[in-house]
């Protein structure tokens, strides 16, 4: 049996409006979101839910997150593809894991992080493959509308050349 | 009680476990979010604790500036209301 610690996180349902020229439509999806548990630069703990998005490279974070917890931006912004179009972001590092119930599971001390433009707000906190895909084992069960992450100590050690 | 698992890279071994202060008031912030309809705090921050939104506003360190006085030894949980919309990320 692998020694894991495991993480269940339910979908949020969120639900919406939309008038189109005939009729008015309710529409529903379900997004896995899991608990993140930040520490800034400054100290600060922030627990945060994290859209958990298996096509994304890396994380993001709004700007006034990465304000609060006095995170050090780069001085310029870089270009990353999003499906609607290339956007600037700032790059960061930062202290992340997985909280629940009684468990904290550290997943970096020092996560590289993308940091939105501060005038782009309606856009979730996301995580990424990088670095959480590197350390538990995921999956997402569409059905039961929750996403479990069991995290895994033999993946680490045969990364680091252990058996 | 909370049990860390420490990832390595940190001066101790990989998978050490450590006995922090609980954090298990935070399940219940999250199962109000997950089960909630936010609609009415649309683009607003929103800090939930004790199974209830606490406080909502613009402004994300006013937020946890209210919330580390209320409640000074807990771990404040944040969170801003997206706008419904399908997304492709």
């Amino acid at each position: 049996m692998e020694n894991c610690y495991r993480f269940e996180f339910k979908y949020k349902t969120v639900r919406w409006l939309s008038e189109g020229d005939q009729e008015k439509r309710i529409h529903e999806v379900r997004r896995p979101v899991v608990m993140v548990l930040l520490t800034g630069a400054n100290g600060i703990k922030l627990a945060e839910p994290f859209l958990l998005d298996s096509g994304a490279d890396n994380s993001f974070i709004k700007y006034d997150l990465a304000e609060l917890l006095d995170l050090k931006l780069s001085d310029g912004t870089v270009k990353v593809k999003t499906a609607g179009a290339d956007i600037d972001v700032y790059t960061t590092r930062m202290e992340i894991g997985l909280v629940q119930g009684n468990g904290y599971c550290e997943i970096s001390k020092d996560a590289f992080t993308y940091v939105f433009q501060k005038e782009k707000q309606d856009v979730p906190n996301i995580i990424g493959r990088t670095p959480l895909f590197d350390k538990f084992r995921i999956t997402f069960q569409q059905y039961d509308e929750k996403v479990s992450l069991a995290f895994m100590e033999k993946i680490m050690a045969r990364k680091m050349g252990g058996k | 009680m909370n049990i860390l698992i420490l990832a390595g890279d940190n001066g101790y071994p990989k998978g050490t476990m450590i006995v922090m202060k609980t954090t298990s008031y935070l399940d219940r912030n999250y199962e109000f979010f997950i089960k909630a309809d936010l609609d009415e705090y649309e683009g607003k921050y929103i800090a939930i604790h004790e199974g209830k939104i606490q406080a909502s506003g613009t402004s994300l360190r006013e937020l946890y500036e209210f919330m580390r006085q209320r409640f000074p030894d807990i771990i404040p949980f944040i969170t801003r209301v997206q706008s419904g919309q399908a997304m492709v990320l």
